[in-house]
């Protein structure tokens, strides 16, 4: 049931995916985009990880209003009459699908007071836990564990923060350095 | 610190005497949730964020100038860079000495006693590389934003960079 439901999200998304990348309407691609991101947040819900799913269904809201706020200037024209109507019961339709697909995937967790562990012993935590104390010799699990057992992915926030900081310096930067203090430096005189 | 003039910059006399006297105890705070990374429940991200808030600390209470007299921008650019790439080059010798990339090389060949500051092998070293990281950048982005002003010359909005020349000078003169 659930692979044939995360096959069928899987074409759906790739079909999203042409379609962003070879339409011609930018506002098309934007949208096409977004229902490829609430479609990976439902396969997310459906695997039984709700916490990565509110997790992209976050960032994907964000990138989308970042992404329309870059694509549309100010030709923006509010639309009035029924359409609004129309526009409300896609958006209450597309919820309740949501809220449909968030119960199944909470109804399959598994019940407070029972961890996985108990249920999947040779899952990797339990291996962090059992032996994660002699294995890296660091009393501190969480450290074993996120720069030992899982190095490559603290790596990778590390350069994740590496490109955020430095992006955002060089949107903050002043345009032509040199030439602008020589300027008001000439006007001064 | 004596040098910079108190009366124009920066917050009042109390808040100043006691970011002052408070300054060393938080930098050794943040030293020990650096090194003891390993032993207690802390790492080298809140180090780094504790050693940003001393300078941003500093920042507030004395202005901008003592800081940058301090620790300079391209200091922190440099430290920022190159503690980036000393992540990498620790984490490459596991190759060299050890199996494979991000091996923890020092703890298999020197087991260590447990409980100790210089045990885990390399997990203090990472706690310190990225203190050093987390630190400089998130004091580059205070910075910044401390550095610019926006004014306005002829009509025009621009955003300038005060650490090359002084806004306030200009408007008095």
């Amino acid at each position: 049931m659930i692979e044939t439901l995360i096959g069928m999200f899987i074409i759906f998304m790739i079909i999203g995916a042409i379609i962003a990348l070879e339409t011609t309407d930018l506002l098309s691609s934007v949208i096409s985009v977004g229902a490829i991101g609430v479609a990976v947040s439902i396969c997310f819900l459906l695997v039984g990880a709700p916490d990565i799913a509110s997790t992209q269904l976050v960032v994907e809201v964000l990138t989308i209003i970042i992404l329309i706020k870059a694509t549309i200037r100010h030709d923006l024209v509010t639309i009035e009459g029924d359409r609004e109507f129309f526009g409300l019961t896609i958006t209450l339709v597309l919820l309740f699908v949501l809220f449909v697909f968030g119960i199944k995937a909470f109804s399959g967790l598994p019940q407070f007071g029972s961890p996985a562990i108990s249920e999947f012993p040779r899952a990797a935590s339990n291996r962090y836990l059992l032996s994660g104390f002699e294995e890296t010799g660091s009393s501190n699990i969480i450290s074993s564990i996120i720069f030992d057992y899982r190095g490559i992915d603290i790596l990778a926030h590390i350069y994740v923060l590496f490109a955020g900081i430095w992006g955002a310096l060089a949107i903050m930067r002043v345009h032509s350095r040199k030439k602008k203090r020589k300027d008001i430096d000439g006007k001064d005189q | 610190m004596e040098k910079t003039n108190s009366n124009q910059q920066g917050m009042s006399l109390i808040v100043q005497n006691t970011a002052r006297s408070i300054k060393g105890l938080i930098f050794l705070f943040g030293i020990y949730l650096t090194v003891y990374g390993h032993i207690i429940p802390a790492s080298g991200f809140s180090g780094g964020i504790v050693f940003a808030c001393v300078f941003m600390l500093l920042t507030l209470a004395f202005g901008k100038d003592m800081v940058l007299g301090i620790l300079g921008k391209t200091t922190a650019y440099l430290l920022n860079c190159f503690s980036a790439l000393l992540f990498l080059l620790v984490a490459s010798l596991g190759i060299l000495f050890g199996s494979a990339f991000l091996d923890n090389f020092i703890e298999k060949i020197f087991p260590s006693s447990n409980y100790r500051i210089f045990s885990a092998g390399l997990i203090p070293i990472y706690n310190i590389v990225i203190s050093l990281f987390i630190g400089a950048g998130l004091f580059m982005v205070f910075i910044i934003f401390a550095v610019r002003r926006v004014i306005e010359i002829d009509g025009r909005r621009l955003l300038i960079s005060t650490e090359f020349f002084d806004v306030t000078q200009r408007e008095k003169s």
